[in-house]
């Protein structure tokens, strides 16, 4: 079994700044995770310190049974895929593959087989006796992931593996990786700044910030039962509606109209400050004055080829919208946005804390 | 009004110049005057010498005597002198131990050591420890040679108080190795300095991803950092193999003596084209110096191109 159990865990830099600040992570195994955040949340400094490449200040690691906090990173049986893929420019792809094997003195024949085998498994089969550089951004990313994979690993850590292919290569990428995770069966834990990166490939996502986590959960937990507002925002490919308001006689007054409130999970008093959160995607327009609706005006329509992001302004504050391309309305056009009230989230003003809504 | 393209500027018409073939668009003549100058000074301070020298060498041209006011000419007679002369084959013997000892070896290793040592460091370690090397390099020869002879002395040198061995003559019982450890130490910082630069151009994350994968930190010296550095360490050891063949501050320390045990090339030449006035004789040798660099360098430069 090689699930990983994280306690805890601290790393302090000299200067006094926690990189990681008491994160607690249990992954299953065989699961594959991810580790999203912004940069500079610590995402890539917990992930270099399951690698072993950063010691730890506080806490433990383990990975299966074992005590791994303090082992040489070469004995933790763990294989990692670099940003920038790492590749050894001055050997070809085959010897590239083998190295770890070479490392562990595997004999030069059965190297050689492995490394045929591996690059044979990932479409490399006709690149074997060429160099890094001859190689494109893809390839030298497949070869990368062979290198670590032709070691058996328990752990496969992945860091931001998709961020230097371009766009049309990164989706097809992502596709490839989820399929050979899934065949490998291998526990998975990979970095990215990318939330929808780590909607399309994770099991679970640990959304993270300042060196804490804010939310570990499913893509289905963090997009609709956000823990707090910083999550509601990150995740998703339009932010959040997020706009103050005041809990009153079981509604919420925003916008200077009174929508339904969600069930709330916390008792809190009639004029008690909130955050309300709606989804782009969970709202729709209408041209007449609907009950329980917002008025507002068209700003701008994006069109995004099915879909078209409409930006409005109600007052002073701003709403985003998402509707079919069809339907959009005009620009300079009085609507009025509806939202369902299973969609909508109550966020506490002052601790960013979800009190309501959510499944 | 608009103006057109065609009516901007006084209206003259002028008439329309050929365009140059060069890049700079000079034309030939131009460009020529620009080059002249350099040429002629490259020619009367570089070219006529190295001339000049081949001339002497075919002469037996002397600083005082009959062959001072009456050159005659020779021929190959010096060349044939020097192959046979018992002293050219010592000092060659001795230049090829010195070059090997205290430039491809001494140097490179001691050098890329400190680099390596060095390269995780910041603050002041490192710039005390890279400001003591480099002053060994900056400061002039004869300084060196001066410091280096109160080091060595036999009465009250630093070196016999540290040991607490009075009276021991180092510069006369092991003046080889003095004059390695010597230039070693003159030469160090110029290696260290190329390998740190080179260093800091080796990938972290490639020694990383070779340190997950189970390397030592001696295998990732092998693996990964010297092929990164290849073309690095060939143009050093090209560069101190040259200087360290032709360096004169050991003739400062040792005069070339005793009998001859530290008589290198550059000091032979000396001691015969000064020394004893064999202008002629001298300039023959220093031809030959002058080939065997020559052929040094082409050497590197083909092994360079290989890879």
């Amino acid at each position: 079994m090689s699930d990983i159990t994280i306690r805890e865990l601290v790393k302090q830099y000299p200067n006094g700044v926690r990189g990681v600040d008491g994160v607690d992570v249990d992954v299953a195994d065989g699961e594959f995770f991810a580790l999203l955040g912004p940069s500079g949340c610590g995402k890539t400094t917990l992930l270099r310190s399951i690698a072993g490449l950063e010691s730890v200040t506080e806490g433990a690691l383990h990975i299966g049974v074992t005590d791994m906090t303090h082992v040489e990173p070469g004995d933790r049986g763990v294989a990692m895929v670099f940003q920038d893929y790492a590749l050894f420019p001055h050997m070809d792809v085959s010897d590239n593959i083998a190295y770890p094997l070479r490392v562990r003195k595997v004999p030069k024949e059965e190297r050689r087989a492995t490394a045929a085998r591996t690059a044979e498994g990932l479409s490399l089969g006709g690149l074997l006796d060429r160099r890094p550089g001859q190689l494109s951004g893809g390839q030298q990313q497949r070869v990368a992931l062979a290198r670590a994979i032709a070691t058996r690993p328990d752990v496969l850590l992945l860091d931001e593996p998709l961020s230097n292919l371009d766009a049309r290569l990164r989706l097809e990428a992502r596709g490839f990786l989820k399929q050979l995770q899934r065949d490998l069966g291998v526990t998975t834990l990979f970095v990215t700044h990318d939330q929808a990166e780590a909607m399309a490939l994770a099991d679970r996502i640990a959304v993270m910030k300042d060196g804490r986590i804010q939310q570990i959960g499913t893509p289905r937990e963090v997009f609709h039962s956000p823990r707090n507002t910083f999550v509601a925002s990150f995740i998703g490919s339009h932010p959040m509606n997020l706009l103050p308001g005041r809990v009153s006689g079981g509604r919420v007054e925003v916008l200077g109209a009174s929508l339904p409130a969600p069930r709330l999970t916390v008792d809190v008093p009639d004029g008690h400050e909130v955050v309300w959160g709606v989804r782009p995607e969970f709202i729709s327009w209408s041209g007449t004055a609907t009950p329980d609706s917002v008025r507002a005006e068209v700003s701008i329509v994006e069109n995004l080829g099915a879909t078209a992001l409409v930006l409005a302004k109600a007052g002073d504050a701003r709403l985003q919208c998402v509707v079919s391309e069809e339907s959009a309305p005009q620009v300079g056009q009085q609507v009025w946005f509806a939202c369902s009230v299973e969609k909508t989230l109550l966020f506490d003003a002052v601790t960013t804390d979800r009190i309501g809504g959510g499944e | 009004m608009v103006s057109t393209p065609s009516s901007v500027g006084t209206g003259v018409v002028r008439a329309r110049r050929k365009r140059a073939d060069d890049v700079a668009g000079l034309g030939r003549a131009r460009a020529a005057a620009f080059v002249v100058p350099a040429l002629l000074m490259i020619g009367m301070f570089l070219l006529f010498p190295a001339i000049w020298t081949i001339y002497l060498g075919m002469t037996d041209y002397r600083l005082t005597g009959l062959a001072a006011a009456h050159t005659s000419f020779v021929g190959l007679g010096n060349y044939t002198a020097a192959v046979g002369d018992k002293a050219f084959w010592n000092a060659l013997q001795l230049t090829v131990v010195f070059v090997a000892l205290s430039g491809v070896i001494g140097q490179s290793l001691l050098g890329f050591s400190l680099a390596w040592s060095l390269r995780r460091l910041k603050g002041w370690v490192r710039t005390l420890v890279e400001s003591l090397a480099l002053a060994a390099w900056v400061i002039p020869g004869s300084v060196n040679a001066f410091l280096w002879i109160a080091l060595l002395d036999r009465r009250d040198g630093t070196l016999n108080t540290l040991l607490n061995t009075p009276g021991t003559a180092w510069l006369i019982s092991d003046p080889m190795a003095m004059i390695v450890i010597f230039n070693i130490w003159v030469g160090t910082a110029f290696s260290m300095q190329l390998f740190s630069s080179a260093l800091s151009a080796v990938s972290p994350s490639q020694l990383e991803s070779a340190r997950i994968a189970g390397a030592s930190e001696f295998r990732q010296l092998f693996d990964i950092v010297l092929p990164t550095i290849k073309g690095h360490i060939l143009t050093n050891t090209l560069m101190i193999t040259l200087w360290t063949f032709n360096t004169f501050t050991p003739f400062l320390l040792t005069a070339g003596g005793p009998n001859r045990k530290t008589e290198i090339l550059s000091v032979y030449i000396y001691k015969t084209a000064i020394g004893s006035g064999q202008l002629g004789f001298g300039a023959a040798i220093s031809m030959i110096m002058l080939l065997i660099n020559l052929a040094i360098a082409l050497l590197y430069m083909r092994v360079g191109r290989k890879k």
